[in-house]
Formats: C-alpha cells, sequence, structure tokens
C-alpha cells in the first residue's frame, strides 16, 4: 500500500481546490451583472450550487444557468412533485430538446437519480429540489459533479441557511416588489469563495416578453451601507 | 383463416383444411366465405409477420439438416444430401420431421426429391401428404401434376390453360424450342429446374446461435457480490458471443433460480444495441438489486433476446457534445429507466394547445438521436405562463374589488390560512375548457403579486365564482 503523508495530501487537495476554480470551465448565463458576482466570473462547472428560497420556490436562477448549459450537454430537472412546466421554461430560453425531466416515485429515489446524473459526462447541469441535506450526502453531490464536470442546482428552502453544505456557491433568492408587467427577484451571493460575496442583483422578468434581465444592485447597497454607517 | 384487404374488399388468403372442404378458396371475398362456412374464425393477413415467422421456422429446422430455405409465403426447402444414415434412411427422416411437427400442430405435407422443384410439385400438388421421389422417376412423378406445380406466374397459367395445357406431362412432350417463344423464359426454366436439368441452389437462411450462459452454484447463494462476480462471468461469455457475431445486445433477461426451484426474471431493455461488458454488468447489477430472496439462488442465466447489428455511432453533429458524452448519456438513461421505473425519465413537447395543462407532453426517453431531429420547436408562448404549474388547482377564498362587481379583479387571497394582500393584478385572459370534452367551463386567468414581490397564477371559473391557485411564477 502507498503510504500518503498528510503534507502531500493537503498539497494535492489544496491543487485540486485550486483547480477547481481556476481550470474548471464555467456556464455564463449572459447576463453580465449576475455572472460577474460568483468567483471567476461565471458559475463554475463541475460543482454544485445552491439556491435558497422561501418552499423552495426560486426556480428562475435554475432555469437561467440550465438555459446556458443545455449548450453543452443534457440538462436534468428533478420534478418530484410534478410541478415543473416546460412551456413555461421554453417561454424562458430553456432548449426542451436537451431536457431530461425525473419524476421520481420518492426523494430518496431522487436522490440517488441526481447523484447518477451528476456523475455522468452527459449531463452539464442538473436540478434538484432537497428539503434535507445531510452532509455526507452534500459532498457527495459535489464529488459527483466534480466527476461529471457538470453543474448541480440544488433547491434549498431558507430554513438550509445553518445547515452544512458542500457547495462552491450559495445564493439567497427572495422575491421583490415588481410592477405590474414585470416580476422582480433579489439574488444575493452568500458564500462563494473568490466571489462577491454578500453583494445582489435584481432579476427582472417581463411579463410580456418573458425576456430575463439581470440589473446590478450595487449603488443601491453602497447607499444602504452609507446610512449603515451614519446610523451607527 | 387469414384474411387480408385488397383495396375495400377482405379477401381470403389462406384457409384452413375445414374451410377448404367446406368450399373455401384463396381470394374470395370474406363474405363468401363466411355464407359457405358458418361459424368462421379469420384473423388479419400480415405479410411482414408472415415472413418473420417463416424465418424462424427455418431457423427452428436446422435441427434436421444444415442447409434451410424459407420461401415465402409458405414453404421451406431443407437440403437432406448426405443425411440418410444420421437419420437411417429418407423415409425415417419424413416421418420424424412431421411427426416433430405435428408436435407444433402444424399441418403439413412433405415431399422429397432430387429437384427443389420436384419436391415442392409433388408437396404441393400431389395425392399423398409425404412423397419420396427417387432419382429416376422424377419425370414420371411430375408428368401427372398440374402446371401450376411448376411455381409459374398467372399469367403464364393462364395462356396454358387457353391452349388446354393442364399437366406437366402434356407440357413435357411439346417441343421445347416453342415453349419459351410461346410462353416467356420463366416457363421452360421453372421445367428444367424441376427435372434437374439446371441447378437451382438453394439460398440458406443463417443458423444465429441463440446467446444466452448460465452457472449453477454448488450451494445456495445469498451475497450480493457473489451473485455479482458470478454475473460478471456470465456477462463476459455472453458479450464475447456478441462480439463475435458484430451484434449488441438490445434486450436481456435474468433468470434466478430459488433453491425452492422459483424462478425469478428481469427483463433489460438497451435503447442503444451493446456489447460493452461494464455497460452491462452495472445494468445486471441494478436489476439484481431489486430481486429478493430469503433462501439464495441456486442458478443464474443470462439470456439475449434481442440483438441488434452493432455501426459505428453515428455522431450527433447539431450539437457540439462529444460522442463518449453523449454514451456515457444514454447509459445514464437507461440506468435511471431501470431504477426508477421506464415512466419516470421523460423529455417534454409542446403541443400547441390553449389548455395550460395540455400545452405539452411528456414522453418516453429516446435515443437522444431521435431526440435531435426534434429540435425543430414551435415558437414559445408569449403570454405569461408560471414556472410551476400546480398538478391540481387549489381552492382559495378570494376578495375581489369592487366586491359588487361579479367581473371584479383579485385583491387578496387566502392560502392555507395565511393572507396575500395583492398589489398588482395582471388579467383576466379567459380560457375555455375543451368542450369536446364536456369540460366547456371559462376560466379567468389572473397574474397577480402581492405586496412581497410574490406571484400567482389564480383563476375563477366564470360559471361558479370560484377561485383557484394553479401556479406560480
Amino acid at each position: 500500500m502507498r503510504v500518503i503523508s498528510a503534507h502531500e495530501l493537503f498539497e494535492t487537495l489544496g491543487a485540486t481546490k485550486l483547480k477547481a476554480l481556476t481550470a474548471k470551465p464555467q456556464v455564463m448565463t449572459g447576463l453580465p451583472a449576475l455572472d460577474c458576482l460568483p468567483p471567476g466570473g461565471g458559475f463554475v462547472s463541475g460543482a454544485v450550487h445552491e439556491v435558497l428560497s422561501d418552499g423552495r420556490q426560486a426556480h428562475l436562477l435554475p432555469l437561467l444557468i440550465a438555459r446556458a448549459a443545455a449548450e453543452q450537454g443534457w440538462v436534468v430537472w428533478c420534478d418530484l412533485n410534478r410541478e415543473f412546466y416546460p412551456p413555461a421554461a421554453m417561454a424562458v430560453g430553456l432548449n426542451l430538446s436537451r431536457l431530461l425531466i425525473l419524476q421520481s416515485a420518492n426523494a430518496k429515489e431522487e436522490t440517488w437519480a441526481a447523484t447518477e446524473c451528476l456523475r455522468c459526462s452527459g449531463v452539464s447541469a442538473c436540478v434538484v429540489s432537497m428539503d434535507a441535506l445531510t452532509f455526507l450526502q452534500a459532498r457527495r453531490f459535489q464529488l459527483a459533479a466534480e466527476r461529471g464536470s457538470g453543474i448541480g442546482i440544488l433547491l434549498r428552502p431558507m430554513q438550509a441557511i445553518s445547515q452544512p453544505y458542500a457547495a462552491v456557491t450559495r445564493w439567497l433568492a427572495t422575491p421583490a416588489p415588481g410592477k405590474r408587467n414585470v416580476q422582480h427577484e433579489h439574488l444575493k451571493l452568500i458564500h462563494g469563495h473568490g466571489g462577491h460575496i454578500g453583494q445582489s442583483v435584481l432579476l427582472e422578468v417581463s411579463r410580456e416578453t418573458n425576456h430575463v434581465r439581470a440589473v446590478s444592485t450595487v449603488a443601491n447597497r453602497a447607499g444602504e451601507t452609507k446610512m449603515d454607517a451614519i446610523s451607527a | 383463416m387469414l384474411v387480408g384487404r385488397i383495396a375495400s374488399r377482405q379477401v381470403v388468403f389462406h384457409a384452413c383444411d375445414i374451410a377448404i372442404a367446406r368450399g373455401v378458396r384463396a381470394g374470395m371475398t370474406l363474405a363468401e366465405a363466411t355464407a359457405l362456412c358458418r361459424g368462421l374464425v379469420h384473423g388479419d393477413h400480415d405479410p411482414q409477420r408472415n415472413a418473420r415467422s417463416l424465418q424462424a421456422f427455418a431457423q427452428w429446422m436446422i435441427r434436421f439438416s444444415p442447409v434451410v430455405e424459407a420461401s415465402l409465403p409458405d414453404s421451406i426447402y431443407l437440403d437432406v444430401t448426405g443425411t440418410e444414415r444420421l437419420y437411417g434412411g429418407l423415409e425415417r427422416l419424413c416421418r420424424l420431421v412431421s411427426e416433430s411437427l405435428k408436435k407444433l400442430r402444424f399441418s403439413t405435407r412433405i415431399a422429397i426429391a432430387p429437384t427443389p422443384g420436384a419436391a415442392w410439385a409433388v408437396a404441393s400438388f400431389g395425392r399423398r401428404d409425404r412423397a419420396i421421389i427417387a432419382e429416376s422417376g422424377v419425370s414420371e412423378a411430375l408428368a401427372g401434376l398440374s402446371v401450376a406445380a411448376l411455381r409459374l406466374e398467372p399469367e403464364i397459367l393462364e395462356s396454358l390453360d387457353a391452349l388446354g395445357i393442364e399437366t406437366i406431362g402434356q407440357l413435357m412432350i411439346l417441343p421445347r424450342k416453342s415453349l419459351p417463344k410461346r410462353f416467356g423464359a420463366p416457363l421452360l426454366k421453372r421445367l428444367d429446374q424441376a427435372l434437374g436439368l439446371i441447378a437451382e441452389p438453394l439460398v440458406p437462411v443463417r443458423f444465429r446461435r441463440r446467446i444466452e450462459a448460465a452457472l449453477e452454484f454448488e450451494s445456495p447463494v445469498e451475497s450480493l457480490e457473489m451473485l455479482w462476480e458470478a454475473l460478471n462471468r456470465l456477462i463476459a461469455e455472453v458479450t464475447d458471443a456478441l462480439k463475435t457475431q458484430g451484434r449488441g445486445a438490445k434486450r436481456l433477461v435474468l433468470e434466478f433460480t430459488s433453491s425452492d426451484a422459483s424462478r425469478t426474471q428481469k427483463e433489460i431493455h438497451l435503447s442503444q444495441a451493446s456489447a460493452d461488458s461494464a455497460k452491462l454488468f452495472n445494468l445486471i447489477r441494478l436489476a439484481s438489486e431489486a430481486v429478493k430472496t430469503e433462501t439464495g439462488f441456486v442458478a443464474i442465466a443470462i439470456k439475449v433476446q434481442a440483438s441488434e447489428k452493432l455501426t459505428h455511432e453515428q455522431m450527433s453533429l447539431l450539437h457540439k457534445v462529444s460522442r463518449e458524452a453523449e454514451r456515457d448519456f444514454v447509459d445514464l438513461t437507461e440506468r435511471l429507466a431501470l431504477r426508477l421505473g421506464e415512466n419516470a425519465v421523460r423529455v417534454a413537447e409542446l403541443v400547441p394547445h390553449h389548455v395550460p395543462e395540455r400545452a405539452f407532453r411528456l414522453l418516453k426517453f429516446d435515443s437522444p438521436s431521435s431526440m435531435a431531429l426534434k429540435s425543430e420547436l414551435p415558437s414559445p408562448c408569449h403570454k405569461a405562463r408560471p414556472l410551476r404549474l400546480l398538478p391540481t388547482p387549489t381552492e382559495v377564498r378570494c376578495m375581489i374589488y369592487p366586491l359588487s362587481d361579479e367581473e371584479g379583479i383579485p385583491v387578496s387571497f387566502m392560502l392555507k390560512g395565511q393572507s396575500f394582500q395583492l398589489a398588482h393584478a395582471r388579467g383576466p385572459e379567459r380560457i375555455t375548457g375543451p368542450w369536446c370534452e364536456g369540460r366547456d367551463k371559462t376560466r379567468e386567468y389572473f397574474d397577480v403579486e402581492d405586496k412581497a414581490g410574490k406571484r400567482f397564477w389564480l383563476f375563477r371559473i366564470s360559471e361558479t365564482r370560484k377561485w383557484y391557485l394553479h401556479g406560480y411564477f
């Protein structure tokens, strides 16, 4: 048996981690204001990204990533609740001929299926909604994604914010008051080494054209911090 | 009796002996036949299926002779040259064949003759069910038979009939030279083939060995690892056999025999034929996980039930996906379908339908190449549609404004004890149900947003004034 020293292990670990951030290809959503937030200026492939939202309802960011990923391979959407609505996904721009919908019988089967999908090199993105997630399973997803070099997108409930995770980036998605014909969603990067943590972006979806726009909220945030400083 | 359709008429193609005895003939219409023979049972004539079964039957007949030809619509030729010693004479062979076919409930007519033409003639038109014609007796045996026994085109038969030539004997008396001029070249060719003046080689069906492998254990095996090891060996056997034939398995059957002699079968369908042992092992492992035993297995077997010729895989040029990744994906879908069930692995297709839940269709995943061809998609719907559509709409209590107006727009609604104050409401978009199915109620859809920015898709049934939540944006 080959003996490996702790130092050597640390070195290789460091190297792979670095590799994960620098050499991995990325998926760009095509919305510059959104793409500039995660580390490396895009959604890293071969990694898991988490989207936290109230009731795991935020489907917009996963759709945007899947839309871009569909150009490189297959997109798998795990639809346990049978709520995924393909016409709307297509209206946002997802290529349905590269989309596989999985309707598993239960969450356990779905977890297995999602891991298998992530491990497959033909899958460029796999979207799965996960209520409870152990660290072991989170790590398993991450390792599977590294092997298959696709993107794993986990839809998590808001309560998961304090739970362990193994994702490269975590996003907080909250609805924001919009206009009559425009829906607003607030996206905040809450984890991602080397990314603009704490910064957010506003997604605007036009109800008339289904066109999605990302607006940077940096200016607003600067104003907020100034206000905070004054009040402090 | 088999009935086929010619234009708008149903015509009898084949009939059984009992029906023929009552006067039913091929070429009659079904109505005529039923008039002649009450209580007639008939099935559809399917030439392709017929050809396939005849081929399979010819495969089966290889047990009697290595050279077997299947000749449509209903003949099988066996080259029995040199098999007398094996079967102890031609009579015994003849009896053996007819007895084994009787067990399969086939009624047959068998003739052994020096030429295929003569054998067919005697079998089809001879007086006895079983006949053996010696080398010297060919022309004698044929002379008394009808000219139809020469396998001729109907036109030639008609002109022979017009001249009053009924038997082959009459034909043989005519000067040879004049025959092609009068009746065309095929007549002389057929006659010579029957008499053995020109050779008529058989086109043998190729023998395909059924690919299967089985293992028996000395004592019942329970451990999964040991089973997998055994399966691995079987797979190696099967893939070797497949590779020598240049074929890939398309459908496999795993058979597990428990120690109480009960058998469990598990079928595996592959979307792409494969002879790759690693891939097959993965699939078989998955399938075997679901097989349960109390007492352990005493034997396992793998049978290849359908195989396909392996071709060079086509590159999917439409998308910039490498071949390997695509193959990897096909493997994945097979594993998913096996464990989650085929109905769990779906692809979506848009359907031009105005009812939201009918606007798409989920299909079973096929192979990726066929998917790529379907990428010509209809233009997307520009109307507001929710990203999540509830499978069944949930009834909600909704406040409208103005209250007095039944056509009012929603201002707030209650869902699971929670109240949502609405800031915006777009609509109504009126959608009438498929009235042809008796669902003619009209839904009035509203795209609403509450004060926090959450967007919902509500509808009101205009006839009942009830409100439902149908989706989330």
